[in-house]
């Protein structure tokens, strides 16, 4: 683990992360299954990595830029976004929905993941680029990959 | 001057077991006492029997003994912060006495915490809980006018208004509608963990309490009273637990846990009047400001992680215990009618006839006399009329005014 965080900068683990969670919101989005059941066994690995992704980037990542003068604001409006992500995730836990609400409200969460990622990818990554040095990236990397592990467990 | 418990010295650890002549405190004069002083050491009893029941959940999730000792070091002096506190309220002070105290802390810390909340969902969450307890306190102040010379209103000094609020009998229901959204510890406003923490410990106690004292009763309504209403506390307190951040790891919800212990000693003690009673929340912070200290290290040793990351910068602005019967009643006016549908709150008109909530209702309602009903008609049979307390005129819902003879 420690070999893996001290080769692999932060950066390179976030958007691994969002890859595979992207690629598995599409292919559920491509070629849904039929009934609610299935629709819902889909979902949950992907509800549970994203889940923990975002707690594990808040703890790892944003917390470390929410205490800089510079990256401050940006982390909070991260933070404003993961919130957003969280509700759309819990509401799909809903009791009452029928498939196309289902589907309805997991395209929102797709589109919605999609723009967050671009933002973190491309702004985000850079200011964090010109603020932390290797070390403090090394250390961040480290952080997130013990984090993710946890929020697994707590997620589940 | 803002405070910052993490940058105050406390008492050391080993200078604050106290002996059992320091333990058996003078308890106040029941018929003396501030209404809010009562509130202020209920409150913390709940605060500190929390402290220990969640310290002992900690030591039953670890291998690591250096941990477990740790934990059983400050855990032996909360639980003796908890008899401290605790045996302040008088053995003259009669159980259903301090019911109404604990119904008066569930309206006026429930009704101050919604107000301060930054988070508009968890302020949404409060409102709610707060117009159940309010009832809670109505149909206990009827018990009393009952079996008792002493009216409810003295009790509350006059500072709660007693009336209907949300009716009791609406609040039993599928126990799935009681989960509600978690809070982020990490991307919220950290009074909001401090909030949920509070409230939770209290609502968690007035469980307790219910539940243990609610058969010492042999009237049959106050039994069933005791028996419906511990129920309702159930339902708060999975419903206010479930703000927690439960993503969080142990470390550091104990340090969440000993961070508003020294935000509540520290509020409490601002406004104290009764000196002796101030001279034990200061005495209280001190310890309390230790007890933070230690679990700071803990969370730096085991989480690698900075404390600061989750608590505000200095403590926030004190919570107080006030009069606060104008909100109140703007709540009951504007929401009473509401009930939750899983992680929301709705009209009770939209909840489709089919809803898992009258199922429930029908279950447990359904021809039986249902205990908070059945004492307000065995009040209005035995005095003539039910009993409230209105000071500030009508009831705002008129739904829930009193019947006229």
């Amino acid at each position: 683990m420690t070999q893996a965080a001290t080769t692999t900068q932060i950066f390179d683990i976030l958007t691994q992360d969002h890859r595979d969670v992207m690629q598995r919101l599409d292919r559920i989005l491509a070629s849904p299954a039929a009934d609610m059941e299935s629709l819902r066994m889909a979902f949950a690995p992907v509800r549970a990595m994203l889940l923990a992704h975002a707690l594990a980037e808040e703890r790892a990542f944003y917390s470390r830029l929410k205490q800089n003068a510079r990256t401050e604001q940006t982390a909070l409006s991260a933070g404003g976004e993961h919130e957003i992500m969280t509700r759309l995730i819990e509401d799909l836990s809903g009791y009452g929905l029928n498939r196309d609400e289902f589907l309805s409200l997991l395209r929102g969460l797709a589109d919605l993941t999609r723009e967050h990622i671009e933002t973190e990818e491309g702004p985000i990554f850079a200011e964090a680029r010109q603020v932390f040095d290797r070390a403090m990236l090394d250390e961040m990397a480290r952080s997130m990959i013990i984090e993710k592990s946890r929020m697994l467990q707590a997620v589940a | 001057m803002s405070f910052n418990p993490l940058a105050e010295k406390g008492i050391p650890l080993e200078r604050q077991l106290r002996n059992w002549s320091e333990l058996n405190v003078q308890p106040y004069d029941k018929d003396d006492v501030h209404p809010f002083t009562r509130t202020r050491i209920i409150t913390m009893n709940g605060i500190e029997v929390e402290a220990a029941i969640f310290s002992h959940n900690f030591a039953r999730h670890t291998r690591n003994l250096d941990l477990k000792r740790a934990l059983a070091r400050t855990r032996a002096i909360e639980q003796q912060q908890q008899k401290a506190v605790n045996w302040l309220i008088p053995g003259d002070e009669s159980t259903l006495e301090v019911t109404i105290g604990y119904e008066q802390v569930a309206v006026e810390l429930t009704a101050w915490v919604a107000q301060m909340e930054p988070n508009l969902y968890a302020k949404r969450c409060y409102d709610f809980g707060l117009l159940e307890d309010f009832d809670h306190l109505y149909r206990y102040a009827n018990l009393l006018d009952m079996t008792n010379p002493k009216k409810a209103e003295q009790v509350v000094g006059q500072l709660t208004e007693i009336m209907p609020g949300r009716p009791t009998k609406r609040h039993h229901r599928d126990p799935v509608d009681m989960i509600r959204r978690s809070l982020d510890a990490y991307v919220g406003d950290p009074l909001s963990a401090l909030h949920a923490l509070t409230i939770t410990a209290a609502e968690q106690q007035t469980m307790n309490f219910y539940m243990t004292i609610g058969n010492r009763y042999q009237e049959p309504v106050a039994r069933g009273l005791y028996a419906e209403i511990a129920s309702v506390e159930e339902e708060h307190v999975t419903h206010y637990e479930s703000l927690l951040d439960a993503s969080l790891s142990w470390t550091e919800m104990l340090v969440q846990h000993e961070y508003n212990e020294c935000y509540l000693y520290y509020s409490f003690m601002q406004q104290e009047q009764d000196p002796r009673i101030k001279r034990i929340w200061e005495l209280h912070l001190n310890m309390e400001i230790e007890h933070l200290r230690l679990a700071c290290e803990l969370m730096k040793a085991y989480d690698n992680r900075d404390p600061e990351m989750i608590l505000p910068k200095s403590l926030p602005a004190p919570v107080r215990f006030e009069s606060n019967k104008q909100y109140v009643r703007s709540v009951l006016a504007s929401t009473v009618d509401l009930l939750p549908n899983e992680l929301e709150f709705v009209p009770m008109s939209e909840l489709p006839k089919d809803h898992r909530f009258y199922k429930f209702q029908e279950k447990v309602n359904d021809s039986v006399a249902i205990p908070s009903e059945q004492v307000i008609q065995d009040t209005i049979k035995a005095k003539g009329r039910e009993y409230r307390f209105q000071s500030d005129g009508r009831h705002p819902v008129p739904a829930l005014e009193e019947a006229q003879a």
